[in-house]
């Protein structure tokens, strides 16, 4: 792999991966240590990417199999339900919508984050999380259900 | 608001002032890992090969050892007098000699310590393993008076899975009282984990605790004290199951409802739900085990007045630690269950069963109100317990279609060739409603989709897939399938009949319920499969003259016929 194509890579996936990471540990620490390692990964692998989606979804791939592991190594099997370094709420009426999305079950906050940040298709959510498309489906309703009751202003279009 | 393009901002912000790494940076330190990288693998080579070699030269020490025969208490006889002369159990000595068991005398070892497992037995409800464990001679041993084990029990392909959350069964032991050595251990486990169809399970011995004068030693880990060995089917004996609805007592304004009955071989288990709201322990500050705690002390003293009275004979409630017992997580919902044991009975040949707690006498058989048994019907009917023949059944006042057919008020099963059935044969219009979004959560993480629903002449029908692959997750190891379907059930059929059927206005309360397990397959493991099925049946409605109607089911209302929305109909 060329240092510019690694380069040009990082920088553009770099947010992409960091906040996949994070959405999964709720650790701003643990994720800058895991985004680097994603990338660490692609730099000594072999894979060849016939994409800039294919690079994209296999930079995503490994870093939810490094989170998994950390999680798995740590322990942190229950999430807690908002993490620590979030910015504190501000007025009655503001909606800080990252503490909120965070608050909700892995399973809901991944699809979510992935349809949402990365406009993802339910296909390529699908793919990224080996699980079916239904699946998908009925993690992104639930989540958006979760989201609307949690959110206080209710103008949001979701 | 935009929630798309205000969750990318705050994203965006949280990358920028969290992760400041420059390209250059990430290059440099991917460059200098990968030189750690391969140098690293060249060290791990070698560290891998050996542990390789000696796990190899342990397992195959391990395997000649198996071959071994179990020495210590099968001298004493027979398998079934390991549970009579160790354990002083002969419930399970008995079964053992009715033929449930399953034989294995096979002896492991590791680092001096040899366990023998002879085998198991048990019914659907209690199982247990009896085992030997031999501590290897020196000071260890001299200095271990008691020992608690921690034991897997699963599946090949379980076992070579992730076994972190695996449950482990946990058992105490006490010596042998001529070989101080020595350990007998009868293990219980749960029925569901280790049924199969002539698969292979895997006895995984990973830690023994050892006590000396009363206090804690140390804990001594394992990881190749296994044993691998087939399980027929039909091991275990039945229980014989009764499911109640509508039978409640009171205490303290806490409505404890009957909802099952287990009268199997160890013990006969009643098992009570009772709604935590607007009792005593509403609002306990929401702790769960503060919750279970007063609940189960409470549930005691109930249990003391209870009297289970069979043909006259008269039992009282066992006093063991897990004989009377009450749980739920109030930080969940309200619903806690309560149950309690009384020795085994004959309840099959037994004419008069009934249960008096406080006050209140519940007539058990004959059952004043029992749910429609399933499986008692059945099996009086030739081929039926077969499912390959079986198209479809009904029960009660279930109506089911069948060709071109419909049946209710009745016992029916049809299969390719023929119909048994004691039902009315209805005929008439249908009109099927179709919709696959709206779904309630019945019970923690077990959503409820209404699927279909059926306007006909003589009934309104209802029909909800149940999905498992929620709390598939959550419960791994720690529940078995049949438990699931139980639960999954009773929730259903509780909240179930709370449900109202709203026709501009006119409100219709359920006719009947079905619980239809037969349609729920639930696998252990990390991949989801069938959903359940579940129903509602209601008095006849004019849906096509109706302007709304609406079905309100565990606070959740479903618009079936609105201004705004128009079922998709066929008839």
């Amino acid at each position: 792999m060329t240092d510019e194509f690694f380069t040009k890579a990082y920088n553009t996936y770099k947010n992409t991966v960091y906040s996949v990471v994070y959405n999964y540990v709720k650790n701003a620490d643990d994720a800058s240590e895991l985004t680097q390692e994603a990338f660490i990964r692609m730099y000594t692998t072999s894979e060849e990417y016939s994409s800039d989606e294919h690079l994209k979804a296999w930079l995503i791939r490994v870093s939810i199999n490094l989170c998994k592991n950390h999680l798995r190594s740590r322990k942190h099997i229950s999430d807690s339900p908002i993490p620590d370094d979030l910015p504190a709420e501000e007025g009655a009426e503001h909606d800080d919508l990252l503490p909120i999305v965070m608050s909700l079950p892995e399973k809901y906050r991944i699809p979510i984050h992935l349809f949402y940040y990365e406009d993802f298709s339910l296909k390529q959510i699908a793919d990224v999380l080996d699980i079916p498309e239904a699946t998908v489906k009925t993690r992104l309703k639930r989540g958006r259900d979760k989201l609307q009751k949690l959110l206080r202003r209710e103008d949001w279009n979701i | 608001m935009n929630f798309d393009s205000e969750y990318k901002k705050e994203i965006d912000k949280l990358c920028n002032d969290n992760f400041k790494m420059t390209d250059s940076e990430i290059l440099k330190l991917a460059k200098n890992n990968t030189m750690t990288e391969t140098e690293r693998n060249i060290t791990m080579k070698k560290r891998t090969k050996i542990s390789m070699i000696t796990k190899t030269v342990a397992a195959a020490a391990a395997c000649l050892i198996v071959s071994g025969t179990a020495v210590y208490a099968m001298e004493s006889g027979t398998f079934s007098e390991v549970f009579r002369s160790l354990f002083h159990d002969d419930i399970s000595a008995e079964l053992v000699e009715q033929g449930h068991g399953e034989e294995v005398n096979k002896t492991v070892s590791q680092d001096g310590f040899e366990v023998t497992v002879f085998g198991l037995t048990g019914d659907w409800e209690h199982i247990f393993l009896a085992m030997d464990v031999l501590f290897p001679e020196g000071e260890m041993a001299e200095r271990t008076d008691h020992i608690s084990v921690y034991t897997l029990l699963m599946t090949e392909e379980e076992h070579q899975g992730d076994l972190t959350d695996a449950a482990h069964w946990y058992a105490e032991a006490d010596p042998d009282p001529e070989n101080p050595r020595l350990y007998h251990v009868n293990v219980p486990i749960q029925y569901g984990f280790i049924e199969g169809d002539d698969q292979e399970l895997v006895f995984d011995l990973r830690h023994i605790c050892r006590y000396f004068r009363g206090l804690y030693a140390e804990e001594l880990d394992f990881d190749q004290l296994i044993v691998r060995f087939p399980l027929p089917e039909e091991l275990y004996k039945p229980v014989k199951y009764s499911h109640f609805k509508d039978v409640f007592f009171n205490c303290d304004d806490v409505d404890y409802q009957l909802l099952m009955a287990a009268y199997g071989s160890y013990n006969t288990e009643f098992t009570f739900y009772f709604d935590i709201a607007d009792t005593k322990y509403y609002g306990m500050g929401y702790d769960c085990t503060q919750f279970c705690s007063r609940a189960e002390k409470d549930w005691r003293k109930i249990g003391e007045t209870a009297v289970l009275n069979v043909d006259g004979t008269e039992y009282s409630v066992l006093t063991g630690e897990t004989d009377v017992t009450a749980w739920g997580d109030p930080t969940i919902d309200n619903e806690a269950y309560a149950c309690m044991c009384f020795p085994a009975i004959d309840y099959e040949n037994a004419e008069y069963v009934s249960l008096t707690i406080l006050d209140k006498t519940l007539s058990l058989k004959p059952n004043e109100a029992p749910d429609p048994d399933y499986w008692d019907y059945y099996e009086d009917v030739p081929g039926a317990m077969d499912p390959e023949v079986i198209e479809s059944e009904t029960i009660g006042s279930e109506v089911i279609e069948s060709k071109e057919e419909y049946y209710e008020n009745g016992n029916s099963v049809i299969t390719d060739d023929t119909i048994i059935t004691e039902a009315t044969v209805i005929n008439g219009p249908r009109v099927y409603y179709l919709d696959t979004d709206m779904e309630t959560q019945l019970v923690q993480d077990v959503y409820f989709r209404l699927v279909m629903g059926c306007y006909a002449d003589n009934i309104t029908e209802f029909t909800f897939y149940a999905t498992i692959e929620d709390i598939q997750e959550q419960m791994k190891y720690q529940l078995d399938e049949e438990h699931v379907y139980d639960w999954v059930t009773r929730h259903w059929i509780r909240d179930g009949r709370k449900a109202v059927l709203n026709v501009d206005g006119v409100e219709y309360p359920v006719k009947h319920l079905s619980g239809d397990e037969r349609h729920i397959e639930f696998t252990k493991g990390t991949e989801t499969r069938v959903d359940g099925c579940a129903k509602f049946y209601f008095d006849p409605i004019d849906m096509k003259s109706a302007e709304n109607i609406t079905l309100t089911f565990n606070d959740t209302t479903f618009v079936l016929k609105s201004a705004d929305f128009q079922p998709e109909i066929s008839e």
